[in-house]
């Protein structure tokens, strides 16, 4: 028989323990507790033994400590701190200055993140709040025929709604899909989404502001929209942004659509796309209702031509945006509050550099309290109080530069007028969190340091040349923080501008800037025959206007958001392209080469024969070795195409994944109708009018949108250029800060040197060797410190390279610019000091000893 | 420090010193005043009511034996001193001397 084992008390709390510091009782007071311990476990058992035992180590932190003690100590420190202060006022406004600084531009970073992101979407109840997504076969597809919708409703236990939106402009969504506060009035109810209900709407903070005069009388009367009398209902609460995409200027129920949008009203059989909403019931998971959804939409849906039979449905979440825009946003929201991070670490090293070196100067001061008796953790606390003192002093500035700041980022990033960055709980909360994380954190380092030292040398006056090996390398090692912390940011920034650039200038394999795309808009009956011919007719009357070099169709234009894939297997993996459904002259309107074969013909598509064109990525990825043409294409669903040619790469939609990969075949005329693709011959914009003018006497009832592919790309590129320039400005400020604190820290260093170096010119050390020397030991953190900001650097840049287009995860350029500037401004920030110290007169400096 | 009164935590601790014979330890001494006051009392208070008692000079801590229940580790040991005896008794004294006067007067 084994003897029992005494159980070991809580790993937390022994690490609680070893921390509590308890000179030479330690052994005793560990015995006793395990002993007490061990006992309780025997007699009450291991829960409640544990329980006692943190109890027990908690007490050992608080017994000694009386509430009135420690304010009489805190107010001690604070007036002995202020004389300290007083006596410095250069470095304290330094301090002050350069730390408000980093948490008011972090601050207002979160702010930013935080009004845009994190702040809930206003949707009352958003954990139950779902989008319905319909399975097909080869994946997941977004929008519903607002007849299927309607048949889905009627079967579905748990309640939807269908949205319909209009760009930006308005969302028709019923009861809940807007449910929130309203500012003025009320929201959305079911009885205004009920057959008959007169037209009307919400209107949103935004448009309320803009184009309602911010009349709170608005409500009740009626305003003019699209040619129809709605009555204005409500205003939305200013956060309230609903749970569609984009916020619209408005809310409307579905069923004033033919109101709003001029159409026909809507039917039991209308072929408008909607997005469908809905709530999961309560004591329902998300499987559950996910299967039973699933199953009446699969026995009821129309097959459709671009993503065929609806097999079942997939609930997203869709009551934050954070949850519903999934990891790739908290991947952002992460990135950005690491750079925000860092930048407070570096204020924070500066400050704890500063401190180191007044520790330093103070070394006397301290030695003496020590020498007197004074608590090593009593000087610690004084030390850190007066840094909180520091850090709470900066933050208090940094809550008024917050004022000013946070709107000149919303201006900068152009953030929409309805998003509203007044600050919240959670800003002024994450403000003082980190002032004073900032406080202690740059205090307690040198408070260490300052009380560790031998308490001799001080006494005996010459502290400043003590130069002990012990401050030389915490202060290196803060230097080499520093230079990483830069680095990091220098780095990320150097990529992000990169990634701008190469965006700017992305070869998408054709000339972007002289295509017009005509397309039926998404909130209308696009999917009829009539539409389709009346596109058909369009093409020709287009073909033939002034100034129109080649006109074609395709299924989705370039850049407009929209993508058809095809799903096929290579060895056995699925292999994801881009599917095009084109007409014959679709490769030379856009500029794409035959490389080998041929394109289809105007037969071909007329026929619709089983042939494809691939893009040169693909046909390198599936027959590497072989001749493409002749190769059959099958797709996972069975069917297969023969290739007859193979044409140019081209990048046509979301430019950060750069997949040139596509197979390109004949218009199949399904439901959807395809959209026109104008290559004009001079301007694009000069050719709008006279496309518009076209197109309304050819049909005065239907609407079109014409667009302009050239900036519908450029759109794609902006979203980087803004990060670039934000993450510029922030490296710059680092980048600042890091010569700041080299060069004071270089400064000091040289400076208590001073004696030594007047010692080593007297004995024959030339200047160029007290130079060399100086700036060897001075470069040499700073030297490590980048090695390690590398490292850390090139994890960054892989996560950025999958958020953004162009971003290289290893780029040389952006690797070795950063490190090159980072080490001449240091270079530059040791020299100064180190000269100066090396034109010491050594006669002076002996004498002065 | 001679000659300071008694808190209340801390004539608990010097009794129950005195009640486990002196030489005692401050595992006992934590167990004894939980069992006679019947509240939880942490080991921390139980250790700066010792430290306040040894400083006035009440009790007197000497370091003990290793036993095998502790793995060897040491113990503080501590016995209550006369003056503290002498404190603890005259507290007594005065306590009594007032229950005393309020009987009397109730039976007044």
């Amino acid at each position: 028989m084994t003897p029992p084992v005494d159980p070991t008390p809580p790993l937390l709390a022994r690490w609680l323990l070893r921390l509590r510091p308890l000179g030479s009782r330690r052994a005793e007071v560990t015995a006793d507790l395990a002993e007490a311990f061990a006992e309780r476990a025997d007699a009450e058992g291991l829960g409640r033994a544990s329980r006692r035992y943190y109890r027990d180590v908690l007490s050992l932190w608080t017994a000694n400590l009386s509430g009135r003690r420690l304010a009489a100590d805190a107010v001690q420190d604070l007036s002995h701190g202020m004389r300290v202060f007083r006596r410095n006022p250069g470095a304290v406004a330094i301090t002050v200055g350069g730390l408000s600084l980093a948490i008011a531009v972090s601050t207002s970073v979160f702010s930013l993140l935080n009004a845009t992101i994190l702040r809930p979407t206003g949707v009352s109840d958003p954990s139950t709040t779902v989008r319905v997504m319909r399975a097909v076969k080869d994946g997941i597809a977004t929008n519903w025929l607002y007849a299927d919708y309607v048949t889905l409703r009627e079967n579905a236990r748990m309640p939807l709604e269908a949205s319909l939106a209009d760009g930006a402009r308005f969302t028709t969504a019923p009861a809940s899909a807007s449910d929130g506060r309203g500012e003025h009035g009320r929201m959305l109810q079911a009885l205004d989404d009920a057959t008959g209900a007169p037209p009307v709407v919400v209107a949103s903070y935004g448009f309320w502001l803009r184009k309602l005069g911010a009349d709170p009388t608005v409500v009740g009367r009626q305003i003019w929209l699209n040619g129809a009398a709605v009555t204005v209902i409500g205003v939305a609460e200013r956060s309230f942004t609903g749970i569609t995409d984009q916020p619209p200027a408005f809310w409307a129920p579905i069923v004033s659509y033919h109101a709003l949008f001029s159409g026909t009203p809507l039917t039991r059989t209308s072929r408008v796309g909607v997005n469908v909403y809905g709530r999961i019931p309560p004591g329902a998971s998300r499987a559950q209702a996910e299967a039973e959804l699933g199953s009446v939409a699969a026995a009821v849906g129309t097959a459709r031509a671009d993503s065929g039979v609806t097999t079942g449905v997939r609930l997203d979440p869709a009551g934050s945006r954070l949850q519903s825009e999934g990891p790739a946003l908290l991947l952002v929201v992460t990135l950005v509050l690491a750079v925000v991070g860092l930048l407070v670490l570096l204020a924070c090293v500066n400050v704890a550099n500063l401190q180191l070196a007044s520790a330093i100067s103070r070394s006397r001061e301290i030695g003496v309290r020590l020498a007197l008796g004074a608590p090593r953790a009593r000087i610690i606390r004084q030390l850190v109080t007066e840094s909180l003192a520091l850090g709470l002093a900066a933050g208090a500035v940094a809550l008024l530069m917050t004022i000013w700041l946070g709107p000149m980022l919303a201006a900068i990033v152009r953030l929409p007028v309805t998003v509203d960055m007044t600050p919240d709980v959670r800003v002024y909360l994450f403000l003082w969190m980190v002032s004073i994380a900032a406080g202690i954190g740059a205090g307690l380092a040198p408070a260490r340091h300052g009380t560790r030292g031998d308490l001799l040398t001080p006494l005996k006056g010459d502290a400043p040349r003590a130069g002990s090996v012990r401050p030389n390398r915490m202060r290196a090692r803060l230097i080499g923080v520093q230079a990483a912390a830069s680095l990091v940011l220098l780095v990320m920034a150097a990529l992000l501008t990169r990634a701008t650039v190469n965006a700017t200038r992305v070869d998408v394999g054709f000339d972007a800037q002289s295509l017009i795309a005509i397309a039926a808009p998404f909130n209308q009956e696009r999917n009829t025959p009539a539409m389709q011919a009346f596109l058909a007719v369009a093409l020709e009357r287009v073909r033939a206007v002034p100034g129109v070099r080649s006109a074609s169709m395709t299924l989705y234009s370039p850049y407009s958001g929209l993508t058809a894939s095809r799903q096929l297997t290579r060895n056995g993996t699925p292999y994801v392209t881009a599917l095009h459904e084109t007409l014959a002259d679709y490769f030379s309107t856009i500029g794409l080469r035959i490389v080998r074969g041929r394109g289809y013909s105007a037969e071909e598509v007329a026929t619709r024969a089983r042939v494809a064109v691939v893009s040169e990525t693909l046909a390198r990825d599936f027959w590497p070795d072989q001749d493409p043409v002749g190769q059959s294409l099958a797709s996972i669903d069975g069917s297969s195409d023969v290739v007859i040619g193979v044409v140019s790469d081209a990048v046509t939609a979301r430019l950060h994944s750069r997949s040139a990969a596509a197979v390109y075949r004949p218009m199949q005329g399904g439901a959807e109708p395809g959209e026109i693709i104008i290559r004009a011959a001079g301007a694009p914009e000069a050719l709008v009018p006279a496309l518009r003018d076209t197109l309304q006497r050819l049909g005065p009832a239907t609407r079109l949108d014409i667009t302009l592919i050239g900036a519908s790309l450029q759109k794609e590129v902006e979203e980087p250029r803004i990060l670039a320039g934000l993450s510029a400005a922030l490296a710059a400020f680092a980048l600042g800060l890091a010569i700041v604190g080299i060069y004071g820290v270089t400064a000091f260093v040289t400076g208590q040197r001073t004696r030594e170096i007047g010692l080593r010119v007297a004995i024959g050390a030339s200047r160029g060797d007290v130079m060399r020397l100086l700036l060897w030991d001075n470069l040499r953190p700073v030297a490590i410190g980048l090695a390690a900001g590398a490292c850390i650097a090139l994890l960054g840049s892989q996560v950025l390279a999958g958020i953004l287009y162009g971003v290289g995860t290893r780029d040389p350029l952006a690797f070795g610019s950063a490190i090159g500037i980072l080490l001449i401004s240091a270079a530059a920030a040791v020299f100064v000091p180190a000269r100066r110290a090396s034109r010491v007169d050594p006669a002076l400096v002996l004498r002065q000893s | 420090m001679k000659g300071e009164r008694l808190g209340e935590f801390e004539e608990f601790t010097l009794l129950a010193v005195r009640a486990l014979g002196d030489q005692t330890y401050a595992v006992p001494v934590q167990r004894y005043v939980e069992d006679a006051t019947a509240r939880p009392v942490s080991m921390g208070a139980i250790y700066a009511a010792l430290a306040r008692l040894e400083e006035k000079q009440f009790v007197q801590s000497s370091m003990g034996e290793a036993t095998a229940r502790r793995g060897g580790k040491p113990k503080r040991l501590f016995r209550v001193t006369p003056l503290g005896l002498k404190t603890a008794r005259e507290l007594h004294r005065v306590r009594a001397r007032i229950w005393d006067a309020i009987a009397e007067a109730k039976r007044t």
